[in-house]
């Protein structure tokens, strides 16, 4: 019986599981088949949800729950998401103003989002001062807290109040919670509404289940645009280095770039400005992407004072976006009007060209669509590529210039005393390494592998004795050599060149490469104790991605002054390419991560969707859920199976449609239901029913029904069934054998036990002392025996649920003066001597129970305390209220119950080794039958004995005490 | 002194209250089943009728409802002797018309006692 309880539970709280994904896909399902409303909104059209009345429409909560989740699920761009959290907001809950504020991790500030009347569908964002501001002292709680925070007066929340900056708009009643993503905390939604004490738990509740779709939802757009960002970056470094091939023709190389970039970004327009030392000035290089040439050869030489903003942004090295350049006026101070208009742009983005220490330009990307906006991601990803392609038109400008210069000094024998990399020959060469070292970093992704090439083809070619490459690791800020090349090895690297004082940590801090002529002079080798006499000339640059250095390359050699400028430049250019390459290298594994990411989320969501199908069609239960109306939104395969009813003949109909023709058990069945759905208030704590269905074919089906609550809203139902017939059958066969074999015992009994009793009257002549003796022994055996049929016809009618209990008030002290008689009687009757006292307030309630069944209980456990009881004994019994309940101790000093026997003592036909050992007669039962009993009342029993001798045992009751709602219902019958 | 009726298929049962009855100085007839009860009690009009419930031919309800729709033996005392205890049982006994219904096995005393009880009401 306890099993089969045990299991029942455990099949309705996996049902309640089931349900929570059950009614979500039924919703979902029922929504893509069912008429959207003309603009094609998810939302239903009635407006927000009247939350304040009792009879509110709770499945449309429930839609409105899902809608969210659907919409939010796969959003476009931020804009949807905000506005489609929003307006969801506004279905679900009332306020005169939401405020959704959103981190921005560019500028490290929360940007609010905000609708002013649940009727808008306009949401405002910004900071403007027309629009009113909700206290940031909420915000600033929620987002130091990270759970929600209800203030249904705002008046009466004294601890966060002084915080709070209330702004303008007097609102009185408060709801806010933060949205969070893992740990990491993305936003707030905040509501307000002008009207104290407008919110509740119950709006708390709905809130943070949306605010938990919201966060969702920004976590999944978050990934998408990150993985965005990365496969643009990613595509472009490889597109970039195959550009490489172009060095020796500029005007190719600069379109292959600009056509790369322009489509890295999304940009119509693209043009590279460079500068010229001579003219101070940035001038337009044709061609240009998407444009007509003349615009910018024309027009765009642009000076690069200090008063002209475009020299800010090329000397501070950030970037500019302006998504409204019609307006903008910082166009006209820029000079850039003209351009801007020749191009017809609407949206422009502006970043510089090259890496900080060699800024060779800008990069203007434009769009002539003013829709086509650029974002801080598409600004990232230009100024990472910039970065890539500067070398590239470095090496190629300076190859024309030096193919220019080698015309004109030709005729002049005078210059052949220039350094031998100057020459047109060297200069050649160069970018012929600087193509093979380009194509050697784009032809792995080895990290390791392609730095050891590397190195040994730039130390070649700058002629350097040693080189390595340190870079910083993840984690850690320690440099860590990563390849190395020279006959030495490793052994360029001195102790201490990890620390950041070192000459690789210098290079790296200051963002600068430096050229040394003379090691032994220099601080920062000479602060490494190291052995200079080997290496007396270096030069060493840092790896910039992005803009962070993340390492450092040192090329050294074993004569002074042994590099030149030329050289150094050089290895900026590679360490340029290797920051690339290593970019590209994490980007790879990163793309591979999220990739595997997405997709191993997409398979997890398909193998749960499918599971809770299979789940819900594979129970063997059948299942039906019913919506608040009472409605049948679900009726699984086994339910089909079992009602013999077709899932389509039943879903949408009230479940009183068809559940009449099943019986009393049905009806009781449906007006459970319809009870909960009415009046949502009478589920209190959840009820688990139990109902029989009795089929016409004979079968018994049983039932439990629980009701589906979300905070304290009632969402219907649900229901599972089991087709019993054979436990039915098998009990029906128990309760008979057993009813049998006890009218079969008591027969020969009543023979045995009538001789007897005619023997000891005399009534067949007088006996003698011996066999009256004898007869007495016949006849207390025949009576234990009598007992034990009537103990075990009352278990086997208990367990199987026949007994039913009539409950009534009953008068505790009443119930105790009768076990004092008992144990009077008893006690005259045996000659054992045991004292009996009570002790019970006068004003104890009354209890609700059963009467012949509590005083079997009290009885019982009375007769355990005398038989265990020595003569001389003392049995006290206590009564207590507590809550509730009412509690009554039988106390004795007998024999005690050991720990082992205690955990025992309430099994059937257990008898402990005291019983045996007193021979006190019993069936094993009786504890059995009391547990039994006390359990049909909903009340508790236990024990307590030290098992020692004379300190006795405690048999402790707990019953419910009869309510004053009980009382009313029992005059009411 | 009084003439009483026992019906009772166990021969041991129907021996035992016999005795015990005779030993109290009533006059016992006693029938083996339902229709030899019927017919006995239609012929001798006992003052008491003990039946048991499970009996050939006629079972102890059918006996007792036809004792109790007779205006000449409705008067007659009846009382169950059975083994049969659960509720359902005893009321199925009562509701044939039966003043009493003992429950088997019985105490002479019982017995005794419920016997006193039907003739002296």
């Amino acid at each position: 019986m306890l099993a089969e309880d045990l299991l029942v539970f455990i099949f309705i709280a996996l049902a309640l599981l089931l349900i929570g994904i059950g009614v979500g896909w039924i919703l979902r399902s029922s929504r893509t088949t069912g008429a959207k409303s003309s603009d094609g909104d998810v939302f239903p059209t009635t407006p927000a949800i009247d939350t304040e009345t009792q009879a509110s429409p709770d499945s449309e909560v429930l839609s409105t729950l899902q809608s969210l989740h659907a919409t939010l699920s796969h959003p476009e761009d931020l804009s949807t998401l905000v506005e489609g959290a929003l307006k969801g907001i506004s279905h679900l809950l009332p306020f005169d103003i939401v405020e959704l504020n959103l981190f921005d991790r560019t500028t490290g500030h929360f940007i609010p989002h905000r609708l002013c009347s649940p009727r808008s569908s306009d949401f405002v964002t910004g900071m403007g001062d027309d629009v009113y501001r909700l206290g940031e002292g909420y915000t600033g709680w929620l987002i130091e807290h990270r759970e929600s925070l209800l203030l249904p007066d705002v008046a009466e929340r004294g601890d966060v109040q002084p915080k709070v900056r209330r702004g303008k708009f007097p609102f009185k009643s408060y709801l806010g919670t933060a949205l969070t993503d893992r740990d990491e905390i993305v936003g707030t939604l905040e509501l307000a509404h002008q009207e104290a004490l407008t919110y509740n738990h119950r709006h708390q509740t709905l809130l943070e289940a949306a605010s938990a779709a919201i966060a969702l939802s920004i976590t999944n757009l978050k990934l998408h645009s990150q993985h965005q960002q990365f496969v643009d970056e990613f595509v472009g470094i490889t597109d970039i280095q195959g550009a490489a091939a172009w060095v020796h023709e500029p005007e190719t190389l600069l379109e292959q770039l600009s056509k790369t970039l322009a489509t890295r970004v999304g940009a119509d327009v693209l043009g590279l400005l460079l500068y010229n030392e001579d003219s101070q000035s940035l001038i337009g290089q044709p061609p240009f992407f998407g444009g007509s040439a003349s615009i910018l050869t024309d027009d765009l030489v642009l000076p690069s004072s200090p008063e002209n903003p475009l020299s800010t942004i090329w000397q501070t090295q950030k970037y500019w976006i302006s998504n409204t350049v019609v307006e903008e006026q910082l166009i006209d101070q820029m000079e850039l009007r003209p351009f801007v208009e020749k191009a017809e742009i609407h949206t422009l983005l502006i970043t510089p060209l090259g890496g900080d220490e060699h800024r060779i330009g800008a990069i203007l990307a434009g769009n002539t669509d003013a829709e086509s906006v650029f974002s801080e991601g598409d600004a990232e990803v230009l100024a990472s590529l910039s970065r890539l392609c500067s070398p590239l038109i470095e090496a190629s400008q300076k190859l024309t210039r030096d193919q220019g210069a080698d015309e004109t000094e030709t005729a002049d024998p005078t210059s052949g005393a220039q350094p031998a990399e100057e020459t047109p020959t060297g200069a050649l060469q160069w970018a012929e390494a600087l193509l093979r070292i380009s194509a050697e970093l784009s032809s792995s992704l080895d990290v390791d592998r392609v730095l050891e090439r590397t190195l040994a083809l730039t130390s070649e070619l700058i002629d350097a004795a040693q080189a390595c490459v340190l870079l910083l690791p993840q984690e850690g800020d320690s440099l860590q050599l990563r390849a190395s090349f020279g006959e030495r090895g490793p052994g360029i690297l001195r102790s201490g060149m990890e620390s950041p004082e070192g000459l690789p940590g210098w290079v790296m801090s200051h963002n600068q490469s430096v050229l040394i002529d003379d090691l032994s002079q220099d601080a920062r080798w000479n602060s490494l104790e190291n052995d200079a006499q080997e290496q007396r000339s270096a030069i060493a640059v840092p790896i910039i991605v992005g803009d962070e250095a993340i390492g450092a390359m040192l090329f050294t050699h074993s004569e002074l002054g042994a590099f030149a400028l030329e050289q150094q430049r050089l290895v900026r250019s590679v360490a340029g390419q290797v920051g690339g390459a290593i970019k590209n290298a994490e980007l790879y594994h990163l793309i591979s991560d999220q990739a595997e990411r997405l997709g191993s989320m997409l398979r997890s969501q398909q193998i749960e969707a499918s599971q809770s199908r299979g789940i819900l069609n594979s129970i063997a239960d059948g299942v039906i859920v019913t919506d608040s109306n009472h409605e049948i939104i679900l009726f699984s395969p086994s339910a089909e199976r079992i009602l013999g009813l077709a899932s389509e003949n039943v879903v949408g109909h009230p479940v009183f449609d068809f559940i009449g023709v099943y019986g009393a058990g049905g009806t009781r069945w449906a007006d459970a239901i319809r009870a909960w759905s009415e009046n949502p208030a009478s589920i209190g704590q959840v009820a688990f029913l139990t109902e029989q269905l009795e089929l016409e074919d004979n079968r018994v089906i049983s039932i439990h029904p629980a009701p589906f609550v979300l905070g304290d809203e009632f969402l219907g139902t649900v229901s599972i069934f089991r087709d019993i017939s054979r436990e039915v059958e098998v009990d029906r066969l128990k309760s008979e054998f057993v009813a049998t074999v006890s009218h079969e015992l008591r027969t020969p009994m009543t023979s045995i036990k009538g001789f007897v009793d005619l023997l000891l009257m005399d009534a067949s002549g007088e006996l003698a002392d011996e066999q009256r003796r004898f007869l007495e022994i016949i006849r207390s055996n025949t009576f234990r025996l009598e007992i034990l049929v009537g103990d075990l016809l009352d278990i086997s009618h208990l367990e199987s649920g026949k007994v039913t209990l009539s409950f009534q008030a009953l008068d505790v002290h009443q119930l105790l003066d009768e076990m004092r008689e008992h144990v009077e009687h008893r006690s005259q009757e045996e000659e054992k001597q045991i004292s009996f006292q009570i002790e019970a307030p006068q004003s104890i309630p009354k209890l609700r129970g059963d009467l012949e069944r509590v005083r079997q209980i009290l009885a019982n456990l009375v007769e355990n305390s005398f038989n265990f009881t020595p003569s001389g004994g003392m049995i006290r019994m206590r009564a207590r209220q507590m809550g509730n309940q009412i509690e009554i101790d039988v106390i004795d000093n007998g024999m005690g119950i050991s720990l082992p026997e205690q955990e025992r003592i309430f099994e059937r036909f257990f008898r402990g080794e005291q019983s045996l050992l007193l021979g006190v007669s019993g069936t094993g039962l009786g504890l059995a039958i009391v547990l039994n009993l006390v359990e049909m009342h909903e009340g508790r029993i236990w024990v307590t004995s030290d098992g020692i001798p004379g300190k006795g045992s405690t048999f402790t009751i707990s019953l419910p005490a009869m309510t004053a709602e009980d009382e009313v219902e029992e005059g009411g019958e | 002194m009084a003439k009483i009726l026992i019906a009772e298929d166990e021969r041991d049962i129907r021996e035992l209250i016999e005795f015990a009855l005779n030993y109290n100085g009533h006059e016992v007839l006693t029938a083996v089943d339902g229709v030899s009860a019927w017919e006995l009690t239609m012929a001798e009009l006992p003052d008491l009728v003990l039946l048991d419930v499970r009996m050939p031919r006629m079972d102890g309800y059918e006996l007792c409802r036809r004792i109790k729709r007779s205006e000449k033996l409705r008067h007659i005392p009846v009382a169950f002797l059975s083994a049969k205890g659960q509720e359902a049982e005893i009321q199925a006994g009562l509701d044939a018309g039966a003043e009493e219904y003992i429950l088997k096995p019985f105490s002479l005393d019982q017995l005794d006692q419920a016997v006193e009880r039907l003739l002296n009401a």
